[in-house]
């Protein structure tokens, strides 16, 4: 069980990697963000129910608490960036360039 | 250890204090008057001088070290002072006849917008000299050396307004310090193997040859002859005439060149130790001697001849010191100053008298009757070096051509060969610039006696050229007393008549031929100059010598471009410029990964990440 | 044993997660986003996190999915291809795909009497609940007040438009 439960979020953390690495798109980058997340959650989880204990739980509860209002927060800056008059993709942030 | 003699520190501290009161004091208010605390200097130091020879010749000789300067472990560089017989002997001479000079030059330079100054730089010059003769190591004496070299060049390079005297300034600067490296080595060397540079190591110990030895005999022998311009290098000499003639006779007579014959002396126990050495500087100074001579009989200017005069008889003394004579060359060195300053102030005269710097032999002729004491004194001197009883010069010649048949064979033939040149030369000089006029010359009328100023010297000095070789026994019999050496010096030899009536013969041989030759009904002097303008050349470039050394710098000079300005370009500079490039080019690559795109900069996250990863897997 | 739920949830999210990164359409891609969190919800409910699952449901397919959509919604491009990126474009196949398999462990789940296959033994609600309140009390505060902050994120002032 756990073998399965690992290769499947070792497989979703790498898929969501490679869609925030290869998109252009800012939400679909945040899209393949919220995978990895929820990935990470997802073997905290079962890890803990597994091994029978409870704190693991909660850890991922409060991962999925905090992915959530990362998600309201992403949305919110992806919106104000195309309400600025740039499309919503990451060659129009270039703001840090040195 | 005996203690000092007061009189030894008189021979610095008069001349110190003639020169701070001369630039602190005269300079300022009476530049005109400058001379006045250095004569007095001259006359102190003269008579502590001879106090000192004095005391050496009752047999109190002394050597005292006044402090230690710097000291590492068991080796120290003492200042010291040394008097023994041979010192004293040549220190008396310098201190005489440099006192002379002085004197002289007081009238020579008189008018002169350098005035103070040149005769400043003379007595430092004279200072460095003394201070050289009487130290009691091989540091000391390396330090007045170089001292004496700076000095020499001040002066050859005096009047700066003149580029040849610049040049001759710079030419012989550096080729002194070509040789003075060799000292430098040298005395380098001696603190490696002995520990100890005093002289006295060397004089009392009779040591054995090392690994080092052989080594620092050549390289003295090397230093001597750059400083007493022996054969390789005694080029500089002749141009050092660009000068004012006061240096020049002070150069040639006391203060300069004598001091590589000196360091020969001085070095005799370690030189005389090595096998082969000091055949080697007998060959050195026969060749110098001969090359110079008939390099002499065929200038045309008075102070170049009176130069490779010189030349030629620095050589002679060093063929006396090869031959192991050097109680012969101490003499020599002594006679030869006083009848070389005898000559060039007889020049001196003559160029002052026709106001220029170098008088040429076809612009004077029949001075005799113009200049009767200048005549007088010159044709003693030129007698003495021509080696004609009963003046000086016969005597000390005489002890070396005794030397040389002893030693038989090319010794005595090349002796021979010297004793017959110089004669021939000197007598060429004295007949065409006093007797005469011939039609070639056009002496100019204006031409007049010396004021007494200048006068009085040259009396002085002649007497010097004439009676010096009288005090025969008792120089030799001064030069074995004081410190003893544990290497004997040999005696001089007793008055051989076959040998004395050998010189004198092909002296007066050589005179008559000359006179024949200059003072004939068409003058051969200037019958083979104009007939063989290449063969004039030839004479003029020092038969090719001259061309060899301009080879040798110019290929040196290209070498030191390569290294100095190419060699640095491509290795130093490039790297500095490399560095510069590389971090402007890093400094690029770096700003362009801070591109601000959100991808790249993920990129970068990703890998950093992915190598903690790899690392903490590693771990 | 293979536990063949689980196998079975994994392996459709994996192959919804390849879909979603791989569809140009941001629609298409929010709809294989949903179908990746079905299946990772039962992947809890399998390992006997009932809990977990439901809140999973809850915040991402319930609150989140939709804001995700209103977003790409608002964040509609002017230019011709971006217009065509952000169609709309519901394939019915793909639509179809995504809710096929939760239909199907449902329909597993409720034959076997709400107990997934090989299921591990399930963490008491009681457990979790205490633990939260308990010990974890400060960190369960500290992230209320993260949400409160996201929420008023979206009030603030917005930027002037370019």
């Amino acid at each position: 069980m756990s073998g399965v439960v690992w290769s499947v979020s070792a497989a979703l953390f790498l898929l969501g990697l490679a869609g925030v690495a290869l998109r252009r798109q800012l939400l679909a980058m945040f899209l393949g963000l919220e995978l990895m997340v929820l990935t990470a959650a997802l073997a905290l989880g079962c890890t803990a129910s597994l091994s029978g204990r409870g704190e693991g739980f909660v850890a991922a509860l409060l991962v999925l608490a905090v992915a959530a209002a990362e998600a309201v927060v992403g949305l919110v800056l992806i919106l104000r960036v195309r309400s600025s008059g740039r499309p919503a993709e990451t060659q129009s942030l270039r703001e840090l360039k040195g | 250890m005996s203690s000092l003699p007061p009189a030894a520190l008189l021979l610095f501290l008069a001349p110190l204090a003639a020169l701070a009161a001369a630039f602190f004091i005269m300079r300022p208010w009476k530049p005109q008057w400058t001379h006045v605390p250095i004569l007095i200097s001259c006359g102190v130091v003269t008579a502590a001088a001879a106090y000192l020879a004095a005391m050496v010749y009752t047999g109190r000789g002394a050597d005292v070290t006044l402090y230690t300067w710097m000291f590492a472990g068991k080796w120290s560089v003492p200042f010291g002072v040394r008097i023994d017989g041979i010192g004293v002997s040549v220190l008396c001479m310098v201190a005489l006849v440099g006192a002379l000079i002085q004197l002289y030059s007081v009238g020579y330079m008189k008018g002169d917008p350098g005035f103070s100054r040149f005769i400043m730089l003379l007595h430092l010059f004279y200072l460095s000299m003394i201070g050289l003769l009487v130290s009691n190591n091989y540091v000391q004496f390396y330090l007045f050396w170089e001292l004496v070299g700076a000095c020499s060049y001040f002066l050859i390079g005096f009047w700066s307004h003149k580029e040849a005297a610049r040049k001759a300034a710079m030419q012989a600067f550096l080729t002194l310090r070509l040789a003075d490296f060799g000292l430098m080595l040298a005395v380098l060397l001696i603190i490696v193997q002995f520990r100890d540079t005093h002289f006295a190591l060397f004089h009392a110990v009779r040591f054995f040859p090392s690994m080092y030895h052989p080594l620092i005999g050549l390289l003295i022998l090397w230093a001597a002859a750059g400083k007493s311009a022996l054969f390789p290098l005694y080029f500089w000499l002749p141009d050092a005439m660009e000068g004012p003639t006061p240096v020049s006779a002070l150069m040639h007579a006391a203060t300069m060149v004598t001091a590589g014959i000196f360091l020969l002396v001085r070095s005799w126990p370690l030189i005389s130790a090595v096998p082969g050495l000091p055949g080697l500087i007998a060959v050195v100074g026969a060749v110098t001697a001969i090359f110079a001579a008939v390099l002499a009989f065929t200038q045309t200017d008075l102070k170049r001849i009176l130069a490779y005069s010189t030349v030629s008889h620095l050589g002679l003394m060093a063929f006396a010191v090869g031959l192991g004579q050097i109680t012969a060359a101490v003499f020599h060195l002594v006679t030869h100053g006083f009848f070389k300053a005898t000559l060039f102030l007889c020049a001196g005269n003559i160029a002052h008298a026709s106001g220029k710097s170098a008088v040429s032999v076809s612009e004077v002729g029949g001075l005799w009757r113009r200049m009767p004491l200048t005549f007088a004194a010159f044709a003693i001197a030129a007698f003495s070096l021509a080696g004609i009883w009963p003046c000086a010069g016969f005597f000390s010649k005489d002890a070396i051509l005794d030397a040389a048949f002893e030693r038989g064979g090319w010794a005595w033939a090349a002796g021979l060969a010297i004793a017959a040149a110089s004669a021939a030369y000197i007598f060429r000089m004295l007949f065409l610039t006093f007797f005469g006029p011939r039609p070639e010359q056009s002496p100019a009328r204006s031409l007049h006696e010396a004021p007494p100023v200048m006068a009085v010297p040259v009396a002085f000095l002649a007497l010097g050229a004439l009676a010096v070789g009288w005090a025969r026994e008792d120089l030799v019999a001064m030069l074995f007393c004081g410190r003893q050496s544990a290497v004997a010096a040999p005696s001089l030899p007793e008055l051989a008549p076959k040998v004395a009536a050998a010189g004198l013969g092909l002296a007066a041989l050589a005179a008559g031929v000359v006179f024949a030759l200059t003072m004939g009904a068409p003058s051969w002097d200037w019958h083979w100059r104009r007939r063989r303008p290449g063969l004039a050349a030839a004479f003029a470039g020092d038969l090719g010598w001259r061309r060899v050394v301009a080879g040798f710098v110019a290929r040196t000079l290209r070498v030191a471009d390569v290294v100095g300005r190419v060699w640095d370009h491509e290795t130093w500079d490039a790297a500095i410029e490399k560095t510069a490039t590389a971090c402007r080019a890093l400094s690029r690559g770096g700003s362009a990964m801070a591109s601000g795109g959100l991808s790249e900069s993920l990129w970068w996250l990703m890998i950093g990440a992915a190598a903690l990863l790899a690392w903490a897997g590693l771990r | 044993m293979i536990p063949w739920f689980a196998v079975f949830a994994g392996s459709a999210a994996v192959a919804f997660a390849a879909l979603m990164i791989t569809r140009r359409s941001l629609y298409s891609a929010a709809v294989c986003f949903l179908a990746v969190i079905f299946q990772l919800a039962a992947l809890f409910y399998a390992v006997g996190a009932r809990m977990l699952a439901f809140l999973l449901l809850l915040i991402y397919a319930g609150a989140v999915a939709v804001l995700i959509v209103v977003s790409i919604n608002a964040a509609q491009e002017g230019s011709e291809e971006r217009r065509r990126w952000n169609q709309p474009a519901f394939s019915r196949g793909l639509i179809a795909a995504g809710f096929l398999p939760p239909l199907l462990e449902a329909v597993v789940l409720l034959a076997r009497g709400g107990t997934a296959p090989a299921q591990a033994a399930p963490i008491g609600d009681l457990a979790l609940g205490l633990a939260l309140f308990g010990p974890y009390a400060a960190a369960a505060e500290a992230v209320a007040l993260l949400m409160l902050f996201a929420a008023l994120a979206v009030v603030g002032k917005p930027e002037a438009s370019r």
